[in-house]
């Protein structure tokens, strides 16, 4: 690939010390930007002295030959902030990156996503309420999120799953698989979604970046979904920064004894976020008409299995033995019967021996 | 003169005879053995005479000469103690050596001349049998031990001069044969009613016992994984008498059999540490002694902690999980020690113990817990047909003092499942459904079309390898030998899944 003289510039402003988002984007914006020598003549009425100079010895040491050659065999493209590419969504936030190194398929930037992140370790309940969101969500979006372990991962796989598209968006640079146990996830993505970073390529994995990707992904979306997080979680950050965006941000409660939906719970009782219950109220919450989920046919259950499904949908979740007393079935009966209605699609094994709707 | 006595030396856990070739003649004193004896032989020497002084006899002043033969074989241990005396005594004839061709004489020395307990008794007298020695002179210590050899004319002496009164015509009585009647106060140290709750894991245990069928516990700590193991051996059927004898054979060779029981009754529960060393689980070291999984056949094997064992040790499980034997090979020596265990073994869910847990949250990376679980490597997991998945509720009073079925009730069931099997595989060389080949389960396993439907279905949306169906397929054999069905239906084919082994994936997921 070959750089354009657009990107060149905003390349050689990421690299000036001193030049940070507001100054880079206003330089963007007002100075010349068809070529760098046109660009450096102009750049001077728009920053000092100091700063020009700074510009000036930066596009002289940068070897842009090199970079193309990295670019091209890592497979990145950039996208700098004046070209059409860029996602307009990102344009009204002044915080927002100069250039984005992008792989994939460029295009999902400037469409229409919803964020959907959470913990990184989540519960059973956590990832079915991913999936079972992610699923029904990315008919309509492209689901956008980090590419952490945990949830993130888990939206990014149920939007393929769902033939959907997806966007993941990192905190090193976007050529470094972080961590590195996603890496068949972070291939699919490649190959039929996006990834997006603000780094540029080789940037090694720093703590510090993760939280700064947060205003990315949500800036990215119209609305953000967190499907599990606790008190403690990063995700609280997301939320934060999501809603100083002005984004909608949408939690499903848990449990309250449960510490992983802690943070979920804690921010829709203050106020901040808004709790759904299903995708359905999110669609409704955003204007979006869709038909509500018909609900599963009815089956022929007999006595046993309705006694269980009955506890299991008073209690949430219960243990073999706290289901055997309902049923009048022996260990071995119950074990064979709480089995078929797994394979059935009834109920689910939520962790070791309990089971839930 | 020449004065030879037999004596009985070990090989493994067979004995062999040694004939005890003593030549003593006028001459500077002096006191040699040869014929290949190991250091506790060689050290015989003094012990004999000590022991001959002690005991009031005179060892005078001869050059002796003491030959072990066959002389190529190495002896070990110091059972030919009593044989060397005796043939010092006949050499230099102090003791007529008429009758002393009779008996097979067993034992070693103290110094005051009385004789100590040795191991491998049993071996030795039943090999004895098998060569046509029919009295055997043996410390009275060992007594009860030889009482079980049926057809051996036991006398039990207290000391060497003991041995010579029965050897110069005094009478010593013989040792009754004692009978093998399993007590029924052998209870194992944990009842099956012992334990509250964990219903699921119970059933499992009676599953795996009824079929010998290999087990593994995954729970966090506390959770009661080690209580339920131990429970194991007392829902085994008793032993029978050729079990019992196999089981005190390996005993005896290792020096573990009880004075007073003299036999093994029990079923053996061996529970080697972690940090055990490969050669004392498969049995080794110089003299090729049995190692733990010999010491469990006929019993549990029970591995606490399995990922923490090194990896080269549970590699070695495979051969005796497979066959039921062990060979030890050591230098010079080979062995072949019976190993017919059933495994179980119990193991945290992941480092910090907590994955998957409500009590606590796991503080382990998805990286760490794969590489916890993988240190069980998958040929080993093969051979494990059931997986449970221990972890317990509180329980209230109320509950708590309902009462739950005994070991004993259980065993019935599990004895009534036994019998079953070992008429189905009469012909076959098995007698428990663990052991099925695939031809076998391909004879004696059909099911139904609706449950090869379900199988399908859980095999391709878990990803099952097709060692997981025979494993379920075992399982559900012996699930439907305990309701006494003779064909498989859906609710044990279905039941049988939930005990299969899960892969490491799924293991490492939630």
């Amino acid at each position: 690939m070959k750089f354009t003289e657009t990107q060149k510039i905003a390349y050689a402003l990421i690299k000036t010390p001193g030049i940070g988002f507001v100054k880079g984007r206003r330089l963007m914006e007002n100075a010349d930007c068809s070529d760098a020598e046109k660009f450096l003549s102009s750049a001077r009425n728009f920053c000092s002295a100091k700063e020009y100079s700074e510009i000036k010895a930066t596009f002289d040491v940068t070897d842009f030959e090199a970079k193309e050659r990295l670019f091209t065999e890592k497979g990145i493209i950039p996208v700098a902030m004046t070209e059409k590419e860029y996602p307009e969504s990102l344009l009204p936030y002044s915080d927002m990156p100069i250039i984005l190194f992008c792989k994939g398929d460029v295009n999902l930037l400037n469409t229409e996503s919803f964020a959907v992140v959470g913990t990184r370790y989540p519960t059973r309940y956590g990832r079915r309420v991913t999936e079972d969101f992610v699923t029904a969500l990315s008919e309509r979006f492209c689901i956008v999120s980090g590419l952490a372990r945990g949830v993130d991962a888990c939206a990014h796989r149920a939007a393929l799953d769902a033939g959907g598209k997806t966007v993941a968006v990192m905190g090193c640079g976007p050529d470094i698989v972080y961590p590195s146990e996603n890496y068949a996830l972070y291939r699919d993505i490649e190959n039929y979604g996006l990834i997006v970073s603000e780094y540029e390529p080789t940037t090694p994995v720093n703590a510090h970046n993760f939280p700064a990707r947060n205003r990315i992904i949500s800036g990215l979306s119209r609305g953000v979904l967190v499907t599990e997080a606790g008190l403690k979680s990063g995700t609280m950050l997301t939320i934060n920064s999501a809603l100083k965006q002005g984004k909608d941000v949408y939690c499903v409660p848990g449990a309250i004894y449960n510490e992983t939906s802690g943070g979920c719970n804690r921010s829709i009782r203050e106020c901040q976020t808004r709790a759904v219950l299903s995708v359905n109220d999110i669609y409704e919450d955003m204007g979006i008409s869709k038909e509500t989920f018909s609900p599963p046919s009815a089956l022929q259950l007999d006595v046993n299995e309705n006694a269980v499904l009955e506890l299991l949908k008073r209690e949430g979740e219960s243990h073999f033995e706290e289901i055997l007393p309902v049923t009048d079935l022996t260990v071995a009966q119950l074990s064979a019967l709480l089995f078929k209605m797994e394979v059935a699609g009834l109920i689910y094994k939520t962790k070791q021996n309990y089971w839930s709707v | 003169m020449l004065a030879t006595v037999t004596g009985y030396a070990l090989d493994g856990i067979k004995g062999f005879p040694v004939e005890v070739e003593v030549f003593t003649q006028r001459g500077l004193p002096s006191f040699e053995t040869v014929g290949l004896p190991a250091s506790a032989v060689k050290e015989a020497k003094e012990r004999v005479r000590s022991a001959i002084k002690n005991s009031g006899f005179d060892f005078g002043s001869f050059r002796t000469v003491v030959n072990l033969a066959p002389a190529d074989v190495r002896k070990e241990g110091s059972a030919l103690d009593l044989a060397i005396a005796i043939g010092y005594l006949c050499s230099t004839e102090t003791v007529s050596a008429k009758n002393v061709s009779d008996y097979v004489f067993l034992g070693e020395l103290s110094l005051d001349g009385s004789l100590r307990r040795i191991n491998g008794v049993m071996p030795m007298l039943i090999s004895a049998l098998q060569e046509g020695f029919t009295k055997f002179v043996v410390p009275e210590s060992n007594a009860k031990e030889a009482s079980f050899v049926t057809g051996a004319e036991i006398y039990a002496v207290k000391s060497l001069s003991d041995a010579v009164n029965l050897l110069i015509g005094f009478d010593v009585p013989k040792v009754p044969c004692s009978g093998y009647d399993v007590d029924e106060d052998l209870i194992p140290e944990v009842d099956i009613s012992d334990i509250k709750g964990q219903l699921m894991a119970k059933r499992a245990l009676e599953i795996a016992v009824s079929g010998a069928h290999n087990l593994l516990m995954s729970g966090s700590p506390g959770t009661g994984k080690t209580m339920l193991a131990r429970c194991v051996t007392g829902l085994m059927p008793k032993m029978t008498f050729a079990e019992a004898v196999e089981v005190t054979k390996i005993h005896s060779v290792s020096g573990l059999i009880k004075e007073e029981e003299g036999i093994v009754m029990r079923r053996p529960f061996r529970t080697p540490h972690h940090t055990a060393s490969l050669f004392s689980i498969t049995g080794g070291g110089s003299k090729a002694t049995p190692g733990e999984v010999s010491l469990a056949h006929n019993g549990v094997l029970f591995l606490d902690e399995m990922p923490e064992y090194p990896r080269k040790t549970l590699e070695a499980l495979r051969q005796p999980l497979e066959d039921g034997v062990i060979t030890v090979s050591r230098v010079g020596r080979t062995a072949e020690y019976p190993a017919d265990f059933m495994l179980i073994a119990s193991m945290n869910p992941c480092p910090c113990g907590y994955f998957g847990s409500s009590v606590k949250q796991c503080t382990c990376t998805p990286r760490e817990i794969l590489n916890y679980v993988s240190k069980i490597s998958g040929p080993l997991l093969d051979r494990i047909d059931i997986y449970i998945e221990v972890n317990n509720i509180e329980y209230d009073e109320f509950r708590s003092s309902a009462p739950s079925e005994t070991s004993a009730k259980v065993r019935e069931r599990v004895e009534r499942a036994r019998e079953i099997q070992r008429k189905r595989f009469a012909e076959d060389g098995i007698y428990v459904n663990s052991r099925m080949n695939n031809r076998l389960i391909k004879k004696y396993c059909a099911i139904d079309a609706e449950s090869e439907e379900m199988l399908g279905k859980i095999f391709k949306a878990r990803n099952l390898s097709p060692r997981a169906a025979t494993r379920i397929l075992k399982t559900a054999r012996t699930i439907a030998d305990l309701a006494g069905r003779d064909g498989i239906t859906f609710d044990d084919v279905a039941e049988a899944i939930q005990y299969k082994t899960a892969d490491k994936k799924e293991m490492a997921s939630l």
